[in-house]
């Protein structure tokens, strides 16, 4: 058993665990946006959305085709307090109307996280209520039953540019994961092909819209582990194929530059269908037959083309395909609100000693069996 | 004027509560690593000792480095999320400053302190009558050299550099709270107190700095 867990473990705090409703305020800062959110959950009901603030750093990263870490935690020092305060006023309540602070505590990029969850610390010790670390995933897990009924268990597919996994959430707090990415996540690599051909970040909208005039069909890319008999994914043979293609044609024109961009966005795609296909086999084993649903979270969510592929594997293998709203999609606040509410309302909480974790699997356990994403000396990313 | 005053740019991760000319409490934790996970507890033990909540605190003072640009967030942020709720206003006070109050500690001279910042520079300051002159600045030993004169006092953990006295790294958070005391807070807002900008380059290899 390593540090972290030892930290993580729950310890003297003495929530109320009979509690009928909690008001939880919500806070977000692991990559490149700064949130808060209020919520109130009822025990076993739907959650009421009272506030959602975000403040976006893509113009601040667009000169440089990424989120640059240290700009991106100054923004969120910047932002921090106005985006809290803000939160609080839109949603008409005190500050001591409060039953918890929760706040992304990993993974992430340590900056960020840290900045989100002092201040949640600060909030908590403050307020005398209690703080609930939150794992970022958790959040993008649970994000679908912010605007719909969507009851466990389901298949996840998490897409963003941090993240690209396949996870079984079976019930609260009971996360499988069946696949993950084992070098970029697929929004990264929408990222870096955007900036390659100059496209501009971030880069999945702006890859989309060259594509729209493009001929798919026009660049053989590789669909890796296509046909393989797991779930992970791998994108960075697929970015450096674009790339390698990129570099080989003299002043690439428009066209040139739609018809690569169409036909990397379709091999994305297929990377995404076929392994979620073969996911939803696994998911099957656990599950069982009949219908069940696929939810699709983070902003790669966001690409039409992949959405419709999507359905159709949803279709083809009786899933309903249920896509959150966008603001949804995208790293958001109430989604970390709700997942802390979860917890408060099961007595999960933390003290103020909860680490900030840059690398924090969901499946912990499955995660160090079977490392995938940036695993190395400091164990597995996510 | 009950103070907490709090500094985490450093190996140290420290705090201290004062009131008036009353040190209720003070910590000193050299940890070097670790500050988010500290931080949090020590100032809950703080204020249990001395029997006062948050909202007792009148004003919180933090060193806003230079540091480590993660360590001096790390007590920035936990002071903003501390204050919100009951409208504590927060002062940002640079390890430069207290530095020169801890060598001159009357205020009567004029004192320069050098701080290491690593990549062989050095940031520095010059105080006179315990209060700061100018901005800081970010150079190399020789030009610091240059504003130096007999009659000042030399600090700082790159004071070693010309003839300085070799003096440990170490902002006394007490120091900074008498400090936090006496400045006024529309002078002296929470913001961190950067050396140098972000290593970004842009494409085609430009840099910001």
């Amino acid at each position: 058993m390593d540090i972290a867990f030892e930290h993580s473990a729950r310890q003297d705090a003495n929530p109320d665990i009979t509690a009928h409703t909690v008001l939880v305020l919500g806070i977000e800062s692991s990559c490149d946006e700064t949130a808060a959110s209020v919520i109130r959950l009822p025990r076993g009901g739907a959650p009421e959305i009272l506030s959602s603030r975000i403040s976006s750093q893509d113009e601040l990263h667009r000169p440089y085709g990424g989120v640059v870490p240290e700009m991106a935690a100054r923004a969120h020092m910047d932002k921090i307090q106005s985006i809290i305060a803000g939160a609080v006023e839109d949603a008409g309540i005190n500050y001591t109307d409060l039953d918890g602070i929760a706040a992304t505590s990993g993974p992430g990029l340590i900056g960020g996280v840290i900045t989100g969850l002092m201040a949640a610390k600060g909030l908590a010790l403050s307020l005398d209520k209690p703080l609930i670390a939150v794992n970022h995933l958790e959040g993008h897990a649970l994000s679908a039953r912010l605007s719909a009924p969507c009851p466990f268990p389901y298949l996840l597919l998490l897409v963003s540019g941090g993240h690209t996994q396949l996870l079984s959430v079976n019930d609260l707090g009971d996360y499988s994961r069946l696949g993950s990415t084992v070098d970029d996540a697929a929004g990264e690599a929408f990222d870096k092909t955007a900036k390659i051909m100059g496209l501009g970040f971030p880069g999945g909208p702006n890859v989309e819209r060259a594509a729209k005039a493009g001929n798919a069909k026009r660049f053989k890319l590789p669909r890796p582990f296509a046909g393989t008999d797991h779930a992970d994914f791998s994108f960075a043979g697929l970015k450096t194929a674009a790339a390698r293609t990129f570099a080989s044609m003299d002043n690439p024109d428009d066209q040139d530059k739609a018809d690569l961009a169409a036909s990397f966005q379709t091999a994305v795609c297929g990377a995404l269908t076929d392994r979620t296909q073969r996911a939803m086999m696994m998911f099957r084993k656990r599950h069982g037959d009949g219908p069940q649903r696929l939810v699709v979270a983070g902003g790669v969510a966001a690409n039409v083309q992949i959405r419709a592929a999507l359905d159709t594997v949803c279709t083809e293998n009786d899933f309903v395909l249920m896509c959150p709203p966008l603001k949804f999609c995208t790293d958001n606040a109430a989604m970390i609100a709700l997942a802390g509410a979860e917890k408060l309302l099961a007595g999960e909480i933390d003290n103020l000693d909860a680490p900030a974790r840059p690398r924090w699997p969901l499946d912990e356990t499955a995660a160090r069996r079977n490392p995938a994403s940036g695993s190395g000396r400091k164990g597995p990313k996510s | 004027m009950r103070v907490l005053a709090l500094d985490t740019t450093g190996r140290d991760c420290s705090a201290a509560l004062t009131d008036g000319g009353d040190v209720l409490g003070a910590r000193r934790e050299t940890i070097g690593r670790g500050h988010a996970e500290r931080l949090g507890p020590q100032v809950k033990d703080l204020l249990a000792e001395a029997g006062m909540s948050v909202s007792d605190i009148d004003r919180i003072a933090v060193c806003t480095g230079p540091g480590s640009f993660t360590g001096l967030r790390v007590a920035l942020a936990f002071a903003k999320g501390l204050a919100l709720p009951h409208s504590i206003p927060v002062l940002g006070i640079s390890g430069l400053w207290v530095r020169a109050a801890m060598a001159d500690p009357e205020g009567k001279s004029t004192v320069l302190t050098a701080q290491g910042v690593r990549r062989g520079e050095i940031f520095w300051q010059i105080f006179k009558q315990g209060r700061p002159i100018g901005k800081p600045i970010l150079s190399g030993a020789a030009q610091a050299k240059t504003a130096l004169d007999q009659n000042m006092i030399l600090t700082g953990s790159a004071a070693k550099l010309f003839g300085g006295p070799d003096e440990e790294d170490y902002v006394d958070p007490v120091i900074l709270a008498r400090l936090g005391a006496l400045a006024r807070p529309e002078d002296y807002p929470a913001t961190p107190l950067y050396h140098r900008p972000p290593d970004a380059k842009l494409p085609g290899g430009i840099s910001l700095s």
